[in-house]
């Protein structure tokens, strides 16, 4: 196994595929003239022209297998990522397929970013392969052409339906299998023994698989708040938050588990510390403080008396130890640590603290909503938080996170399930919540906000105030994930 | 391992959706596979068996790929399926072996080698096999978790939980987030609920939301510089050497124990990170921790935490197992004279550890090439030795001449103390060297000690026996005297004369009065007990020489009367003492 390289680099195909993924990306949060957005096409025409054999060149899809010139791509542990996200692109566009023409090679800057704006846009559409034809035909672009799926029978729509309930269940089993698992170390490792690793990087290894397929049903599962069990859930939380930035920033799969580990464990040593401290409502005395900052500490230190390999002990240490120190190195523990933190460590002290300050804690008096917190963090970047992170962070969310509940022009109370991650585009996707007859919120109808009027151009209903929804006595992950 | 069913006798069911040639070639190949994992498991890793079980393996697939596709076998409980054909079915005898076994044991539903599969490959994915072949209770890992970590690129898998199917799915509408209603929170919340009455209770209103319009978004835009900046991180992470940072984090974590048994369990996975940074060559870092480990030790001299030193102590001494010292060993036969920097640094790590480390140290002076390696050595040996000699004398029941003439250069500079224990123990050495270095040093030390090396007087080397006789020579000693009066009697039949002649005259040098009548006998008595060796003419010459060389008045007087003798044999005998005398330049009175 040492002889084997641990990553390759991408093929041929491959290369271009992730060209053309990633200029899309780019072009959608930036504009024209960015300097990445110009360095973006020239991979793109590179790696095209690299492709280009005899008259065109076409990407085809078929049963979520990628085909460049009728070759399949490998799915494996490289190309997985990219082959899902570009099948879950072409497939919500309704593409089977683009066929390039020689005069691609030809083809503007301009043009090459108008064709990406318009495919990026058309899933919004009703039939997005017509509004392709048509925008494509408006623009004169001619060296491509888009091949559209054939017809989809009932089975088939059923079946893209079952696949997000299937996401839905993933998450739901992994969240479920993650708890048990963090349970179980975190009770067999205050017995003293020695605990072994397996379940726990089995289910993670698993999360990192269905993650990387979707994460906005892990970031809609993470808004779970249980008040009985906090530790648990924060720490479940926070391995995901951090999983989910480390998406982002397009960590590999490998980095990802490693990730996921070291922040399931960042509260570890919080197993030592009494309940009545933890959930002590007044302030804590001295001694209780102190006792209380060990924790990350320990936490490092119980991580050594796991029972997995020494390679991954060394590895997953550090971070814990670092995750209440700040960027700017304050914090706790106190030692004379004048290392910068590692990027794990800087990845969970956001999430950490995204997580804790937006859950109801008996010591708080307010709790603050999910864009409130995002504002709060900002404010911290470059002091508390990693500067490019916390953007990065903020980015992945969106200004209204999953789980913000929000009050409408209109009275109504709603739940945001899914937050838009688009530039310049603030209103998210939400469900109306209504009182039962019990006093109970129940999930409404889901509505777009981002809506406007087609005559006065206003948004349909405009956000007033934004809540945490505990204060409601709403649990976001319910009706979010009912909504997904 | 026995596979029961050769997949040749499982029948080709009537629906197949394998086409037949495809499928007789996936069961041939599967065979092959079945055949392989039997041999790896009966066989060594390295073992010309096992090798050639995976080469068999790699054309089978090659083979199998040049008219096929990716191969995609299905495990179920107790049988290996393509499709809808059974290949393989596990035996009931020894169900636990079957490979079948293990990949279902641990969830796997379906496993897929693909176009480009290498042998390597293959090799990494029996080794796991092996490795979580029998799972312990409390385990780092299984075949799944081992083939993910194992990254192998034409090998594919989808497993299913095993651990948790009995536990009930989270169910989100039963938990309730919000805060019990204590009196304690009711009195935090009082304020706002007064101000309104229908609608939020604890909700911070007092910090900007980020979608505030007087946030900017160019605040959270992230540039091209940024993702740039991010890209670098990435990389950095993923190529991150953790071993400093690791030992920093130990370092902090034992300098805040207060309870032993989590000292002793960070101490335990620091040895383990000992290790790696060996095997790394990271030496400086390793310096740096043995240096703060020994700050710690003397940080707390009370005798409320003796328990650190004793477990530091411990843990320098666990240093020193076999185990470490195998790695320092392997990295110093490797290096060369020019290796400066890894040599000065690799001395300074020794210094640290155990002197039972000598022990292992000690074969390396011979089997390295290099001089520097071996300076190194030496001058670590030394210092080691300042602390317990036990190992190094140990090191010199060895048999190997030429380790201990290697280890002179140590043995010379050896001070006073303990150390003469080393050097008697050097003198019953095989190498001649090393016998007559200990010789030296001790007489030079105390000549008294001749009286215990007195034995060495039969040395079979000549400078040894000279030394001996030197030594003794050195003086008055009745004890001395009588030692040889002893062994001059029992060897009378010696032959070789210079040996004789060289005992009486360390008599000669070191006796007294008392062996006058001795002296006088061998010398003036007749030779009626030749036989004996009494009466022959080297004993007499032997005799008049110690006689002359004890310069007393009655030894005066019995060379005076061998010089008279009437007895031919008695006169030469004192002619030859007096001219051997005389050519060496010492006063006679003969």
């Amino acid at each position: 196994m040492a002889n084997l390289p641990k990553y390759r680099s991408y093929t041929l195909y491959e290369n271009f595929l992730h060209s053309f993924y990633s200029l899309l990306q780019t072009t959608r949060i930036h504009k024209d003239d960015h300097k990445l957005v110009t360095a973006g096409i020239s991979k793109f025409y590179d790696s095209f022209a690299s492709c280009m054999q005899g008259e065109s060149l076409t990407i085809k899809i078929s049963n979520d297998h990628f085909f460049i010139q009728d070759k399949q791509l490998s799915y494996n542990r490289i190309s997985k990522n990219l082959i899902d996200n570009m099948a879950r692109y072409f497939n919500a566009r309704e593409l089977e397929g683009l066929k390039f023409s020689l005069a691609s090679r030809e083809a503007s800057n301009e043009a090459i970013l108008a064709f990406m704006r318009l495919l990026d846009s058309a899933d919004q559409r009703q039939n997005p392969v017509a509004f392709l034809q048509t925008g494509l035909n408006l623009k004169n672009i001619d060296w491509v052409e888009v091949l559209k799926k054939p017809e989809k029978p009932q089975e088939d729509k059923l079946s893209t339906l079952k696949g997000k309930s299937e996401r839905r269940e993933w998450a739901r089993k992994d969240y479920t299998y993650i708890s048990a698992s963090f349970k179980e170390v975190a009770q067999k490792v205050t017995s003293k023994g020695r605990v072994g690793m397996r379940k726990t990087v089995r289910v993670i290894q698993d999360m990192v698989t269905h993650l990387i397929e979707d994460d906005e049903v892990y970031s809609a599962i993470s808004t779970l708040r249980v008040f009985d069990d906090y530790t648990f859930t924060h720490s479940v939380n926070v391995a995901i938050l951090s999983m989910c930035i480390g998406k982002h920033i397009n960590l590999s799969p490998r980095s990802l588990e490693r990730l996921g580990i070291c922040a399931l464990f960042h509260d570890l040593g919080k197993i030592e510390v009494p309940d009545r401290i933890l959930n002590k409502p007044g302030k804590l005395d001295d001694a209780e403080l102190k006792l209380l900052e060990e924790h990350s500490l320990n936490s490092a230190r119980l991580i050594t008396k796991l029972r997995t390999s020494r390679d991954r002990k060394a590895k997953i240490l550090l971070p814990p130890f670092e995750h209440h120190l700040k960027y700017n190195l304050s914090g706790y523990p106190y030692t004379n640590w004048k290392k910068p933190l590692t990027l794990f460590g800087r990845i969970i002290s956001i999430a950490d603290v995204y997580d804790a300050i937006t859950s109801p804690r008996i010591y708080r008096k307010t709790i603050m909503s999910p864009d409130r917190a995002l504002g709060f963090m900002l404010d911290g970047a470059g002091k508390d938080f990693d500067p490019i992170l916390i953007k990065v962070f903020i980015n992945m969310f969106g200004v209204y996170p999953v789980g913000t509940l929000l009050k409408l022009n209109s009275g109504e109370l709603a739940l945001v399930i899914s937050s838009s991650r688009m530039k310049g585009e603030k209103a998210p996707l939400a469900c109306i919540m209504e009182k039962d007859i019990n006093g109970r919120y129940k999930q409404g109808a889901t509505v777009n906000l981002a809506e406007r009027d087609a005559e006065t151009g206003d948004y349909m209903r405009e956000i007033i105030e934004t809540y945490h929804p505990s204060t409601f006595g709403i649990q976001p992950a319910e009706h979010i994930f009912s909504g997904y | 391992m026995q596979i029961s069913k050769p997949a040749e006798h499982i029948k080709h069911s009537q629906d197949s959706l394998l086409p037949a040639q495809e499928l007789q070639d996936t069961k041939q190949l599967v065979n092959v596979l079945l055949l392989a994992w039997k041999s790896y498991c009966l066989y060594p890793e390295r073992h010309a068996a096992s090798i050639k079980a995976l080469e068999n393996l790699e054309s089978a697939f090659s083979v199998f790929f040049s008219t096929h596709s990716d191969l995609r076998l299905s495990v179920k409980k107790d049988s290996l399926l393509c499709e809808s054909e059974t290949l393989h079915e596990v035996s009931s005898d020894t169900p636990s072996e079957d490979i079948v076994s293990l990949l279902y044991r641990d969830g796997i539903q379906w496993l897929e080698f693909r176009q480009g599969l290498r042998q390597e490959e293959l090799t990494s994915f029996f080794n796991i096999l092996n490795k979580y072949r029998e799972l312990e209770e409390e385990t780092e890992g299984d075949i799944v978790t081992g083939l993910i970590d194992g990254n192998l690129e034409h090998i594919n898998i989808k497993a299913v939980d095993t651990f948790w199917q009995d536990v009930p799915l989270i169910d989100f509408s039963n938990i309730n987030p919000s805060l019990p209603e204590t009196e304690d929170s009711a009195k935090h919340i009082e304020p706002e609920k007064t101000e309104q009455q229908e609608g939020p209770r604890r909700n911070d209103i007092s910090t900007r939301s980020i979608a505030d319009p007087s946030i900017s978004e160019e605040l959270w835009e992230i540039s091209p510089a940024e993702y740039e900046e991010l890209q670098k991180m990435v990389l950095e992470e993923e190529n991150w050497d953790n071993t400093e940072d690791i030992f920093d984090v130990l370092l902090v974590i034992l300098g805040s124990q207060t309870d032993q048994y989590n000292f002793s369990s960070v101490l335990d996975f620091t040895l383990e990170e000992v290790a790696e940074a060996i095997e790394q060559d990271e030496y400086g870092l390793l310096l740096n921790l043995f240096q703060s480990l020994h700050q710690l030790l003397y940080r707390d001299a009370s005798d409320e935490h003796d328990w650190v030193r004793l477990l530091i102590e411990g843990f320098f001494q666990d240093l020193s197992s076999s185990k470490i010292f195998d790695l320092i060993t392997a990295k110093l036969m490797l290096l060369n004279d020019s290796d400066t920097e890894k040599i000065q640094a690799l001395r300074q790590i020794l210094l640290f550890l155990s002197p039972t480390g000598i022990l292992s140290l000690g074969p390396i002076l011979i089997q390295t090439r290099s001089s520097a390696v071996r300076k190194m050595i030496l001058e670590a040996i030394e210092y080691l030795c300042l602390r317990d000699l036990e190992p190094l004398e140990k090191l010199l029941d060895s048999p190997e001449k030429e380790l201990g003439e290697s280890l002179l250069p140590v043995l010379s500079r050896l001070k006073k103390g303990r150390t003469n224990k080393i050097f008697f123990k050097m003198t019953e050495h095989p190498s001649a060297k090393v016998r007559r270095e200990g010789i030296r040093v001790l007489l030079v030390r105390d000549p008294f000690f001749v009286q215990k090396l007195f034995s060495l007087i039969d040395d079979p080397h000549k400078e040894i026996r000279k030394d001996i006789f030197a030594g003794i020579a050195m003086q008055r000693s009745s004890v001395l005297e009588n030692m040889l009066l002893k062994y001059i009697k029992e060897n009378f039949d010696k032959k070789d004369t210079a040996h004789i002649l060289a005992c009486y005259e360390a008599l000669g040098r070191c006796g007294s009065a008392a062996a006058t009548p001795f002296l006088r006998r061998i010398l003036l008595d007749q030779g009626w007990n030749w036989f004996k060796g009494y009466g022959k003419l080297i004993h007499r010459e032997g005799a008049a020489t110690a006689l002359a060389l004890l310069d007393t008045r009655a030894a005066k007087n019995i060379l005076q009367t061998a010089s008279k003798s009437k007895f031919k044999v008695v006169r030469e005998a004192f002619d030859k003492a007096m001219a051997k005398i005389d050519a060496s330049g010492e006063d006679s009175n003969g």
